[in-house]
């Protein structure tokens, strides 16, 4: 027969009427039996007794009758709530410091948690979000966009891949609708209507890309993302046939895309992707030289049942079938990666250091809140044994327990939720432009579910484990410890020792990584960086191949170029400036080439360098040293001969055994037709010093660099400006707009930045995860400085009498501060050794971030121990200092 | 057997409304002082049976002049009671059944 639960609601409310009139049925029966006993001539005091005894258990049995229309579990689990409140309130300093403890613990767990789930774990917001793959060409080792070429075979003979899309993103100068719209540089993304179709994303108004949008002519149609339709069109629903201009060209805008495609897809150097137009491809661009022009973006589905390890498999062995087929597939490989992994990019390391070390500043809260517990326990020792001797079953005292010290986690957990929540807050306002991934960072409810498993498991952890033993003591052993003399027990002391020793070893290898990353960070960012970087101005133009094309002469481009750099440098407080296709530390652009009289056999023999073509200002605007031979001057005019500048890095590599001067190199534009037919032949006639040109973590690479107007082929029309200034570069932003103007005023000035700022987002990521790791290490050796003070206060406390007692028998001041500070002392010691072991264990999860530093660099490893070991001392003085205070008479009453 | 204390505490009340000590002594002398309810199970089946709707209960004054609960029979506790003496009915005579047999 089960009792409505109704029944028991209602009862909840009439709780006192219930129990009253219990009582009053139970004392009606009893009056009732005692009567009839007294009757048969028992007296009266008796017969209640025997009424009493007749009935049985009263208490009881009122007991078992209450719980009949109530919830005995929620009850006692309540009660269980309460009695634990009362017991963390009563202790204040503790539940403050427990909860803090706990709260940085789980805090900084969520907040990295948080942002590895933004970019590590979420699943993408498509359709068949697993079944999509990226495909890449890996060249010489590291991994490129495909060709179309290499892409259209990949896709026609692969049974893995259900789909396989290319796709590109250019720069392009783009106005609205507006009429007085000035066009600004965005990022336009050129791809088939099946790009789409592949991402399962439809379009919020309008329609994607028709085949017959992909072929010439027809393909002067765009799709909006919904965010430019809403700042340029006021999310207008009349915007489908209305146009864009496009690189001076209209197209007419034929749906608006919702603003599912993540930033990240396509990195954000430039910006993020604002529309696209069709990718339009004609039937060259599958031809045998075309397999050479790689660098396209992929987005692939796998046939359901295929894994991306299937995937790459096949692709490897087509891979080697083309190599054959296609001499500059030679030596190429392939390599499919699922979309998901692709997402984290530079991130990835990052995060997996942050995960580590948050684990670490995990296990110090939970090792501190552990301890505090322990030195507690020996206090609550005697209340549990007792409460156990009076009847209280063992599950019950764990389950008091357990509510205690879950409430502790949770607490400490909500205070942590909030602490991530504003540090992400803080992180998401900072998140730099070239981290797109981060603004996907959110407190959303996985992250709350994993606070929350976090939390329990901390209290799990740290409070309930611990406790176990606590409860399985027995009376004897209490009364024989006897109240405040007990000592604890020689194994809790261990117990608590060791969790010093670990918190130690944990806040070594922290402090280790921290200093090691702010030492490879210092390097970096105050390496020579081979030119003079103090007050120069960048900024970037794009020319629209309508009026500037680039074939068959790239006239206007030249014109160009000599305009805008002549009106550059009449702006009053410009000293320098250059137009040119590259600055450092990046140069995306290089190019193959023969040594003069070396002629390659094969193509795939051919050395590659980093190409750029530049004016004849570009070395002395940047202020890089000339080693050998001469600048470009203003005789190299376009009609003579070609020359060239190397860097030395070519220079030591190609010509070691001799001078380098008046040396040809034959430069071949393999990616345009056929090699032989775009060979340009140029004189080096000068070397100069080396400049980062694949990043600053990066050694420089060979570099070739001609002069645009000699080189018609290779001027294009992006083009980069550098200016130094006589003040601060930022104030002449306005008149280089202006000069710009006056030249072409269709022309946006973009990509505006001095170079610091250039190379500040360098090292945005190391910049990033080098602070949260060094704000986690605070933490963590904060953590420990409590740690080891609080098991030395209590080591100092649990000796009282035996201080006392060394004292009266004529201890110095000096061997008992020996006594504290040599526990502490060795305590520490091997909590370093263990961290310094352990740092370089785990040397793997750090090496991708050290620069011109290694992780036995001998000051670090000198000086971390020696830091450590003197925090630990510190931490150790003040309860050494009270023990040499104790008044021996006093320590020794207290026993 | 809970059940057999269930079916005689509702056996008890159909007739009238009685207090649950004299539920416990209309069943001993019913019985002829074969059957003495533990007092200490009465209370808590009457409770459950209130609960679970087959008895309702009021306070009224006893005989005696003192308060006292009163508990009475439900619709739901007499068709219980129907179901509960018929299934004791044939569990009996089966149980009779077989010790008759020689």
């Amino acid at each position: 027969m089960r009792i409505p639960l109704i029944q028991r609601l209602r009862a909840l409310f009439r709780r006192r009427r219930l129990d009253a009139d219990l009582d009053d049925e139970l004392a009606f029966h009893l009056d009732m039996r005692a009567g009839q006993i007294e009757q048969t001539g028992v007296p009266h005091a008796d017969a209640a007794r025997a009424a009493r005894r007749q009935f049985g258990n009263v208490a009881g049995i009122r007991e078992h009758m209450r719980d009949l229309w109530s919830f005995p579990s929620a009850e006692a689990l309540w009660r269980d709530i309460r009695y634990g409140a009362r017991v963390l309130a009563r202790a204040p300093t503790f539940t403050i410091v427990a909860v803090l403890t706990i709260a940085l613990g789980v805090g900084a767990n969520t907040a990295v948690f948080s942002v590895a789930d933004a970019v590590l774990l979420r699943p993408l917001p498509f359709t068949h979000a697993d079944r999509l793959v990226r495909l890449y060409s890996i060249v010489g080792g590291s991994p490129i966009g495909p060709s179309v070429g290499d892409a259209h075979d990949f896709t026609t003979e692969s049974h893995t891949l259900q789909s396989l899309v290319v796709y590109d993103v250019w720069r392009k100068n783009v106005s609205g609708n507006a009429p007085a719209e000035r066009p600004e540089q965005l990022r336009v993304g050129l791809v088939p209507g099946e790009f789409f179709t592949a991402l399962g994303v439809t379009p919020r108004m309008g329609r994607v890309f028709t085949p017959e949008e992909v072929r010439p002519g027809n393909d002067k149609v765009v799709v909006l993302t919904e965010r430019y339709w809403r700042s340029h069109f006021g999310a207008s629903p009349s915007v489908l046939g209305q146009a864009v201009r496009i690189n001076d060209e209209p197209y007419t805008v034929i749906g608006v895309m919702p603003d599912v495609i993540p930033d990240w897809l396509d990195g954000a150097e430039f910006g993020p992707t604002l529309m696209w137009t069709p990718y339009v491809l004609a039937p060259e661009d599958f031809d045998a030289m075309h397999h050479g022009d790689r660098g396209n973006g992929t987005i692939g589905v796998l046939r359901p049942g295929m894994t991306a390890a299937m995937a790459t498999a096949e692709m490897q062995r087509i891979a080697g079938e083309l190599a054959e087929r296609y001499p500059v597939n030679r030596g190429v490989s392939a390599r499919v990666v699922p979309l998901a992994d692709t997402r984290a990019g530079s991130l990835r390391p990052t995060l997996v250091l942050l995960l580590t070390s948050v684990a670490m500043i995990l296990g110090l809260a939970c090792a501190n809140v552990a301890g505090l517990i322990m030195a507690r326990h020996t206090a609550r020792h005697h209340e549990i044994v007792i409460r156990a001797s009076l009847g209280a079953g063992r599950w019950s005292l764990v389950r008091q327990l357990a509510a205690e010290y879950l409430m502790l986690a949770l607490l400490g957990g909500a205070v942590g939720l909030v602490a991530a929540w504003l540090g992400g807050i803080a992180v998401v306002r900072l998140h730099p432009a070239n981290l797109p991934q981060l603004a996907e960072v959110r407190i959303d409810a996985r992250v709350l579910l994993y606070t929350l498993a976090l939390s329990v498991g901390t209290g799990v952890m740290f409070g309930i484990i611990p406790a176990l033993p606590a409860t399985r003591g027995n009376l004897g052993t209490a009364i024989r410890e006897g109240g405040r003399s007990g000592t604890g027990g020689k194994r809790r002391q261990t117990e608590q020792q060791a969790l010093v020793v670990a918190q130690i070893a944990c806040c070594v290898i922290l402090v280790l990584w921290t200093s090691l990353l702010v030492k490879s960070l210092l390097r970096l960012e105050h390496q020579d960086s081979g030119f003079r970087a103090e007050r120069l101005l960048t900024a970037h133009v794009t020319l629209p191949p309508v009026r500037y094309p680039d074939r068959p002469d790239p006239g206007p481009i030249e014109r160009f170029n000599q305009q805008f750099a002549e009106r550059l440098r009449a702006i009053p407080g410009v000293r320098d400036a250059t137009v040119t296709t590259f600055f450092p530390p990046v140069n995306q652009y290089s190019r193959s080439f023969t040594l003069d009289g070396r002629a390659a056999s094969r193509l795939d023999d051919m050395p590659r360098a980093s190409f750029g073509v530049v004016d004849d200002q570009y070395r002395t605007t940047l202020g890089i040293p000339m080693i050998e031979g001469r600048d470009f001057a203003g005789s190299d005019i376009a009609t003579n001969p070609p020359v060239i500048l190397i860097n030395q890095a070519l220079a030591r590599k190609y010509f070691a055994d001799r001078d380098p001067i008046a040396q040809r190199l034959v430069l071949r534009q393999l990616s345009q037709g056929r090699p032989d037919t775009i060979a340009t032949t140029a004189a080096i006639i000068g070397v100069i010093g080396n400049t980062k040109n694949h990043g600053l973590a990066v050694e420089p690479e060979p570099e070739i660099i001609g002069l645009a107007r000699q080189m018609p082929d290779m001027n294009a029309g992006f083009k980069y400006i550098v200016v130094r200034t006589t003040s601060d570069p930022s104030l002449a932003i306005e008149s280089v707009r202006d000069a710009l103007r006056s030249i072409d005023p269709e022309l946006p000035l973009s990509q505006v930045a001095t170079i610091d700022a250039v190379m500040a987002e360098q090292t945005t990521d190391r910049r990033l995860s080098t602070t949260l790791l060094g704000l986690f290490t605070v933490g963590g050796v904060l953590l420990a400085i409590i740690g080891i003070y609080g098991v030395i206060s209590y080591f100092v406390a649990q000796r009282t009498k035996e201080i006392g007692l060394r004292v009266t028998l004529g201890a110095k001041r000096a061997d008992i501060l020996w006594l504290v500070l040599g526990t502490g002392l060795r305590l520490a010691v091997t909590g370093i050794v263990i961290g310094l072991v352990g740092g370089f264990a785990l040397e793997r999860v750090l090496s991708r971030f050290l620069f011109l530093v290694t992780a036995t660099d001998p000051t670090i490893v000198i000086g971390v121990p020696i830091v450590i070991a003197g925090i630990a001392i510190l931490a150790c003085y003040l309860p050494a200092r009270r023990a040499t205070n104790l008044d021996p008479v006093i320590a020794l009453r207290e026993s | 057997m809970q059940g057999t204390l269930d079916m005689l505490v509702l056996k008890a009340l159909t007739r009238e409304s009685l207090h649950g000590y004299a539920v416990a002594e209309w069943i001993r002398a019913t019985s002829r002082d074969v059957l003495r309810v533990q007092e200490g199970a009465l209370y808590p089946a009457l409770h459950r049976l209130e609960l679970a709707g087959m008895l309702t209960s009021e306070w009224a004054v006893s005989d005696k002049g003192r308060r006292a609960k009163y508990y009475s029979l439900t619709a739901a506790g007499r068709k219980h009671l129907a179901t509960e003496a018929q299934s004791w009915h044939q569990l009996s005579g089966a149980i009779a059944l077989v010790m008759r047999t020689a």
